[in-house]
């Protein structure tokens, strides 16, 4: 169960609440007029000091200034404010700004609200004893801070004076009133006086002279409109409020009433039978709506401000992880929607494919060697094949080649194949190896062929004339590669020594090679 | 650190701790269906890949058979599958001579030799063999030749392949000196080297090879 403990402090009493499951309970109230009263609460803080705790402040000696200050912004807000502070207040931690406004002609300066404690030596007790208990102290409050939050739910103007009226705790024959002026939801300026009751309608008067005081200050600070009408949210006990409403109002001010235990409806209010106070209200608030932005930081309390560092950086922590959670879901959720569509469409295609596939299928029924290896072995075959140099087409060649050449008789023909580089070498047989290199890529047959000129005359020149003939026309046919020859009639070769008897008519002879492309045969 | 009061900050501790599991859960999640999401993705092209693999396949093997289908029956047809007949070519050549008029046929056949995988590109499961064989013979005409190698080939024994041949005439033209028949009448000689080779289905490792006798 969510236990925390409200210790309202007033200028005579420290009043100790309890709030849980939504009740406040008064639990012990300290009057700090007598001397052991701290020490009792010291003791009580020892016992109690596990709760979350919160220090609500409704003193007399708050003061309240309304500042104007050139609109800056970040640092340098923060260095100007706090310089305008120390001056103003300079008890550090014990004054809080509030920006109000900015100024729509001029220099278009920021309005701020400070607010703080000038002389803290009065609170200085309490806090040392939180202090020195090592109380975990959620935030020190100011109760006219919470005025706006009191009056929320009730329908009220811009500006306006809230007057509260508790029974003074150290003297029944008065009443503290203590007005708050309140604009734009902002606090403006909060005066405590306290009035006694007297005969008859002494409190009335009493009060309307007061809101008559502060109306004179407020017009002459400008914070009303010049002589103007002041709307007045009079929150007073039911004993009084009667008697407030038979007697005239104060002059320049317009009343509205509105009843604490209504106003404690209002706000959910839930006590444990003690009497309904504007404070004991202003701890339920403060109980009720949770963590709020602490008001002041006293130095020796410096964990608050440590505190809401944390606060605020777990507050921080939160939206990155919330705003990252969210944008990787939906980058995931876009990425994964973009993919289903895709993937219902590859499905679709899947689907066309599997029933093309189908029918392929269907219409190939083969039985047989698989295709690969008729395949290899068709290839195979046109392989060795390849090798085969059968006599017909070279046979072939050689006839046309030497048709009209009568006078030349072919005595001898040798052919073999020449494989190309790097594939099938047939044997290769005795002495008669071919001279034509094998540089070319198809398989080659040399045929080498040697012959003799018949009715040779001696006329050398008409037989070698013959012979280069001959070996035009051979070159000329598109199945033959290359044609050399290796011996004419008469070897005329300048390289060569010559040496013959003239009267020598033997018959001349001839040795050509003719390679021949077998894949054009 | 030791300052720090927890009861403080508890509740934006635990707002943390929850938006920080709820956020860790909801990306989880979402990346956990996305991934499913991929994985389905590479399923489903993984299946059109292996169809369109299946297709292309089908569609290369009905265009090998288209190819190759005519030329394998040819194939099994020449004898090129099977053991080699080397009776067959022996009774041929006999016929042939009888026919030819070749009374001084000589040949010539060695032992079958396997030949090797670098020599051709043999498919997988096949061994290829070679038979040599040598001939050589008296001619009247070198049309003889022809006929002759043309009738082993008509054995239908595997595929003949003519490596070298050597044809020459026995008698050169001589000027003013002609030349006298012999009484033989042959007018060439030749000498052909030629290779029938034939495959058939490699042995079962651990069972004897034929290639080597």
């Amino acid at each position: 169960m969510n236990v925390d403990t409200v210790l309202c402090l007033s200028d005579s009493h420290l009043t100790v609440y309890r709030y849980a499951s939504r009740q406040l309970s008064l639990e012990v109230t300290y009057d700090l007029s007598q001397a052991d009263s701290l020490g009792h609460f010291s003791s009580w803080l020892q016992r109690e000091q596990s709760r979350t705790t919160s220090l609500l402040l409704d003193l007399s000696c708050e003061d309240y200034y309304e500042e104007q200050l050139p609109h800056v912004r970040g640092r340098d807000r923060s260095l100007l404010l706090s310089r305008k502070i120390a001056k103003l207040f300079p008890d550090e931690g014990y004054a809080c700004a509030d920006l109000a406004t900015r100024l729509k002609a001029g220099r278009r300066d920021d309005v701020y609200f400070i607010s703080g404690i000038a002389d803290s030596s009065s609170l200085a007790p309490v806090i040392n004893a939180l202090a020195d208990n090592d109380v975990a102290v959620r935030g020190v409050y100011s109760l006219p801070q919470l005025a706006p939050v009191l009056v929320e739910p009730i329908e009220h103007p811009e500006r306006f004076l809230l007057v509260t009226c508790d029974e003074d705790a150290t003297d029944n024959s008065r009443y503290i009133f203590r007005q708050t002026y309140i604009v734009n939801k902002k606090l403006y300026f909060s005066r405590k006086t306290a009035v006694a009751i007297g005969d008859g309608n002494e409190i009335v008067d009493g009060a309307r002279k007061e809101i008559e005081r502060t109306w004179q200050y407020l017009n002459n600070r400008r914070a009303l409109e010049l002589d103007s009408r002041m709307q007045v949210l009079m929150i007073l006990p039911r004993q009084i409020l009667a008697s407030f409403k038979v007697e005239p109002e104060a002059s320049n001010c317009d009343y509205i009433y509105a009843d604490i235990a209504d106003m404690a409806t209002h706000n959910a209010y839930a006590g444990d039978h003690f009497e309904l106070t504007s404070s004991s209200l202003g701890a339920f608030i403060l109980a009720n709506t949770g963590a709020r932005k602490t008001h002041y930081q006293p130095e020796r309390l410096g964990l608050i401000k440590r505190h809401q560092q944390i606060r605020q950086f777990l507050s921080l922590a939160c939206v990155i992880v919330v705003i990252l959670a969210v944008v990787f879901t939906a980058m995931n959720i876009k990425h994964g929607v973009e993919i289903k569509d895709a993937n219902d469409q590859l499905a679709s295609k899947s689907s066309l494919l599997g029933l093309e596939l189908e029918k392929l299928q269907q219409g190939f029924q083969y039985s047989g060697p698989a295709p690969k290896k008729l395949k290899g072995m068709v290839d195979l075959s046109r392989q060795i094949l390849k090798q085969s140099a059968l006599p017909s087409p070279i046979f072939s060649v050689i006839s046309s080649g030497f048709s009209d050449f009568n006078d030349l008789l072919l005595t001898h023909i040798e052919w073999r194949v020449l494989a190309p580089e790097g594939s099938a070498k047939p044997r290769k047989r005795g002495a008669s190896k071919s001279k034509i290199a094998t540089d070319q890529s198809t398989p080659l047959v040399v045929v080498s062929m040697r012959g003799e000129l018949v009715s040779f005359d001696g006329d050398f020149r008409h037989a070698i004339e013959r012979l280069q003939l001959l070996i035009g026309r051979l070159r000329a046919d598109e199945r033959v590669v290359k044609v050399v020859a290796h011996s004419l009639p008469l070897d005329i070769d300048p390289s060569l020594k010559i040496s013959r008897k003239v009267s020598d008519l033997g018959t001349p002879s001839f040795s050509i090679d003719v390679s021949l492309n077998l894949d054009a045969m | 650190m030791a300052d720090i009061q927890f009861v403080l900050i508890k509740k934006h501790l635990v707002m943390f701790a929850v938006l920080s599991l709820l956020g860790i859960a909801l990306v989880s999640t979402s990346n956990y269906l996305k991934g499913e999401a991929v994985e389905k993705g590479a399923l489903i092209k993984a299946g059109m890949k292996s169809s369109r693999v299946k297709m292309a396949n089908i569609i290369s093997d009905k265009n090998l058979i288209g190819d190759y289908q005519s030329r394998y029956s040819d194939l099994i047809v020449s004898g090129f599958f099977g053991a080699e007949k080397r009776l067959l070519w022996i009774e041929q050549l006999e016929v042939t001579s009888k026919r030819l008029e070749l009374p001084d046929l000589h040949y010539k056949i060695n032992a079958q030799s396997v030949i090797g995988k670098d020599t051709y590109s043999t498919p997988s499961g096949i061994s290829l063999h070679k038979s040599q064989f040598t001939f050589q013979t008296s001619l009247l005409h070198e049309g003889d030749l022809l006929e002759l190698i043309a009738d082993l080939q008509g054995l239908k024994s595997g595929l003949l392949v003519v490596e070298h041949c050597e044809l020459s005439r026995r008698h050169q033209a001589r000027v003013k000196k002609p030349a006298k028949k012999k009484s033989t009448g042959y007018n060439f000689h030749v000498l052909c080297d030629m290779s029938w080779y034939t495959s058939s289905k490699l042995a079962p490792p651990g069972l004897p090879s034929r290639g080597k006798r």
